[in-house]
């Protein structure tokens, strides 16, 4: 009995030293990440003006101070909410037309056979190609950006969607036939609930694209916008302002990809 | 009475095959007669609309303008003066990625701790839109061939070290666990083992990043150039020259069709065992 208990108590000590070791590896880990990052902002002050070249590679301050600037002029709200829209509108469209299209030629084996050589064709343009045909057929408003968004997002979410209806077994069809489901049912019941889990990893993995689709699109010509903010202080050599814009950009990303992790959580959950 | 039986039998099954494979025959067939007419219906409505004035001609030009305009560059000489450009920019940059991809894959996965400090770094890194960094690449480099490389061989590199990653990871432990009993050095471990292992997973990184690479060649292109088929593309667009931006763009697909259907036999022949080593358990 005694005995017993003494094996409790060892074991008990061995999981909470287990587990002490483990918070501490975890802490451990954390703090030297942390600190890797001050010291690579830490040297990136010191070092600018001594052995880097301030010019080409600003300093962490100064572009601290560009970023105040910008959102103390108003320029912020005003250039990161149109590249939000543009992108908005682009991911709507393109995620629209490639699920429309993967549901439609991921039921006609016989018609997506037909076009699959075209697709390839397309697939194979460069997206960024496209975007100055997109500025004389739309202008430099914001209609070529959206459209540019949209096509790079199009092709992640169809190529995803047609492997997603591919993917549905043969049997659920057959007894969803066999008990008399029409083809509306078919589709909205059988068909898109099976392609759903490649479906969403299209529609989550090009949430990012259609950002990139708009810098672009504003690399290429436009008046406002984060990529406009970039490419403007780049052609004014302000590299401060580059950083800014860019630091700006990538924390927009970031908040779009935790965004996003949290609804398609909140998705599993409700459908798992 | 049973030979009659039998051989009826047999007619039957014959017959069944025939069925089959004239089936299939038929499929073939018809969806081939399917892309040609497609090919015709698109090009010939192109064609049409254009000359029927349903299309305007001068924004969205016609398959007969578009042919002209890509034989007058070819024999001009200057399309292939801006292929050059773009496929020197390419091939440098996306064999400098590859290969910075494969050695810090490589580098990374030797010991535990770096790794674990460094990936979410990279992976920060990752995170950041590449080609928005294309101005600040410009503004470092210039306007010559370096941004381009270097935004062709950023745009190859994440993808490749994260697949080499993967695939050396995804060795397994058994089989390292005996080379290093039978003595084996890291080195021959590396040589023998985990590159041979991870080199399906690498070589699907690359078909991958061909398209993307040459989209950061193009980009670097259109920011500032004085040559190469994005610069052809960017170029026109002052002159509203939409014919010679579409065959510039054709020129492009083809170029990213090639190195695509180059590759895929040679990732055939690396999985070449698969199916092999699948077979025996």
């Amino acid at each position: 009995m005694e005995a017993l208990a003494h094996r409790e108590h060892v074991l008990e000590r061995a999981v909470d030293e287990h587990r002490r070791r483990g918070r501490r590896d975890f802490w451990t880990l954390y703090l030297s990440r942390l600190a890797l990052l001050l010291v690579f902002l830490l040297a990136w002050q010191v070092l600018s003006g001594v052995l880097l070249d301030p010019y080409f590679f600003s300093r962490p301050s100064l572009i601290w101070d560009q970023v105040v600037l910008l959102v103390q002029s108003g320029r912020f709200a005003d250039n990161v909410l149109l590249t939000v829209e543009e992108a908005f509108f682009g991911y709507l469209l393109g995620a629209a037309t490639a699920t429309v299209a993967a549901a439609v030629l991921g039921l006609l084996p016989r018609a997506y056979a037909i076009v699959e050589p075209f697709l390839l064709a397309v697939y194979s343009i460069p997206s960024v190609a496209i975007g100055p045909l997109l500025i004389v057929w739309l202008g430099i408003g914001i209609n070529s950006k959206v459209v540019l968004a949209a096509y790079f997002v199009f092709f992640v979410v169809f190529m995803n969607g047609v492997s997603g209806v591919r993917s549905v077994p043969r049997g659920w069809i057959d007894v969803a036939r066999v008990m008399g489901a029409g083809r509306g049912q078919l589709v909205t019941k059988i068909i898109l609930r099976g392609a759903a889990p490649h479906l969403m990893t299209g529609l989550r993995t090009s949430v990012p694209q259609a950002v990139i689709g708009a810098i672009v699109g504003e690399f290429i010509s436009s008046q406002r916008g984060i990529g406009f903010l970039i490419s403007d202080a780049s052609a004014r050599y302000n590299t401060a302002g580059v950083f800014a814009a860019i630091s700006i950009l990538s924390l927009l990303v970031l908040v779009m990809a935790i965004l996003l992790n949290g609804l398609s959580r909140l998705g599993a959950r409700r459908t798992g | 009475m049973a030979v009659v039986t039998l051989s009826r039998a047999d007619r039957a099954l014959q017959r069944a095959a025939e069925d089959a494979q004239r089936s299939r025959r038929s499929w073939a067939v018809s969806v081939w007669l399917g892309r040609l007419c497609l090919l015709v219906v698109l090009i010939g409505g192109w064609e049409l609309a254009a000359d029927q004035h349903l299309l305007d001609p001068t924004f969205t030009s016609k398959p007969s303008a578009i042919a002209r305009a890509w034989w007058q560059l070819a024999a001009s000489g200057s399309l292939w003066h801006h292929t050059q450009y773009t496929l020197t920019e390419f091939a440098v940059g996306f064999a400098l990625g590859a290969l910075l991809g494969v050695v810090a894959a490589c580098l990374l996965t030797l010991s535990d701790l770096p790794y674990r400090v460094l990936e979410p770094y990279l992976l920060a890194l990752y995170g950041i839109p590449k080609l928005a960094l294309g101005p600040l690449i410009v503004l470092w480099f210039g306007v010559g061939l370096l941004p381009k490389i270097v935004l062709a061989a950023m745009m190859t590199f994440f993808l490749v070290y994260m697949n080499t990653v993967v695939g050396i990871r995804s060795t397994s432990g058994d089989m390292v666990n005996v080379m290093r009993v039978m003595g084996a050095t890291r080195w021959d471990l590396y040589r023998r083992l985990v590159l041979p292992h991870a080199l399906p997973y690498t070589l699907t990184a690359l078909r991958l990043t061909i398209p993307i690479a040459i989209v950061g060649a193009i980009l670097g292109e259109f920011l500032g150039a004085t040559g190469g088929l994005g610069y052809l593309i960017y170029e026109q667009v002052t002159f509203l020259a939409v014919d010679k931006m579409m065959a510039a763009i054709a020129t492009l697909a083809a170029i990213v069709l090639v190195f695509r259907l180059l590759l895929l036999p040679l990732e055939r022949w690396v999985n070449r065992h698969d199916k092999a080593i699948g077979g025996n358990g």
